[in-house]
């Protein structure tokens, strides 16, 4: 394909760029967060997200990083980082069941609340509460915090 | 500056995507959330994986593509179909068009995530390729597009048709340009 472009062309109509975005096709489109909402009708799982706060919480308690975790359990360290942060993102199962026995927990449990299995009411009220009482990102576990995990470990390792 | 358009998206440029761009892109995001926006709050579907998107990028090289370098780095990527679909403009309805599938320029040119874009044309240069495409394919310049909410004014400034929102593409605008908007454009 010839492409002629002059300076002088150039110059006159790249103002008509001006400060804008030039993005098209749903494929360039970022995960901005104010694009999804719109989008999304799904509601954000509890479950899910105490699952999520659940491995970072245990994971903090061991005081382990992500780096660590993820060489321990052989998992990817992108994987653990969306298992923590990313609620629709749905882990696989081997994932999962590494994660349990890294924290030495039931692995029926831990499917249900990463979403592979459908978690129990009761399971899905524990997991409500536990997601209430973390916080967003602790560096490190407040008495309640720590209160919280214990008890629901405590329910988990009764299932 | 000298830049080059080359009209095939390589390995190469799939690597720079993955390297230089997502990471910018998902820092920024980062810092959206940082911004005080509780964890309840983050993007409900944030299943949104680059490797994906380089691999949706890799699987669109049957298509026309075109890369635009400058300084060694990966300034714009840009994807034609020139089968997905016809004319919808009244005038031209029917007829066959270059369609732009994907357009992207890197992030730290984009006004709404570097504070000072590095490097502006890109939008412009590729627009104009893909205008010259379209002739190349013997459609009088005709193109069409589906443009992200952020971009609309920049079509709507370079003369394309705005037919509305489409709803059977992720609620996008589409944006169709005549032979005339394409000739008073490249000229």
């Amino acid at each position: 394909m010839k492409l002629a472009i002059t300076k002088e062309w150039f110059e006159r109509r790249v103002k008509l760029e001006g400060d804008h975005e030039i993005a098209a096709g749903a494929l360039a489109r970022d995960p901005a967060p104010e694009a999804e909402a719109s989008v999304a009708s799904e509601s954000i799982d509890a479950v899910r997200l105490a699952f999520g706060s659940l491995i970072e919480s245990l994971r903090r308690r061991k005081g382990l990083t992500i780096e660590k975790l993820a060489e321990r359990s052989e998992i990817d360290v992108a994987d653990i980082v969306r298992i923590e942060r990313d609620a629709h993102f749905r882990p696989e199962p081997r994932a999962v069941y590494r994660l349990a026995q890294a924290f030495d927990l039931p692995n029926k449990a831990l499917q249900q609340l990463s979403g592979n299995t459908s978690a129990q009411p009761e399971m899905q009220e524990h997991a409500l509460r536990f997601a209430a009482r973390s916080g967003e990102s602790p560096q490190k576990l407040s008495r309640d915090e720590k209160k919280a995990l214990e008890e629901f470990v405590a329910y988990l390792a009764r299932q | 500056m000298a830049a080059e358009l080359l009209d095939r998206i390589d390995e190469l440029h799939l690597r720079a995507v993955e390297t230089d761009w997502i990471p910018q892109i998902i820092n920024h995001i980062r810092q959206l959330i940082d911004q005080g926006q509780p964890r309840q709050t983050w993007p409900q579907s944030w299943h949104w994986n680059w490797r994906d998107k380089v691999d949706r990028i890799n699987g669109l090289l049957a298509f026309q593509t075109f890369a635009i370098m400058c300084e060694g780095q990966l300034q714009g990527l840009m994807q034609m179909n020139s089968a997905r679909s016809l004319c919808r403009l009244p005038e031209q309805a029917g007829k066959h068009l270059a369609y732009v599938d994907y357009v992207e320029t890197a992030p730290w040119n984009r006004p709404n995530i570097a504070s000072k874009p590095r490097y502006r044309g890109v939008g412009i240069t590729m627009i104009r390729a893909a205008i010259e495409h379209s002739r190349d394919l013997g459609f009088h310049g005709r193109i069409g597009l589906h443009s992200l909410p952020q971009s609309e004014t920049f079509y709507a400034n370079c003369g394309m048709t705005d037919l509305g929102i489409d709803g059977t593409y992720e609620n996008l605008r589409y944006f169709e340009m005549t032979s005339s908007q394409a000739d008073a454009l490249s000229g």
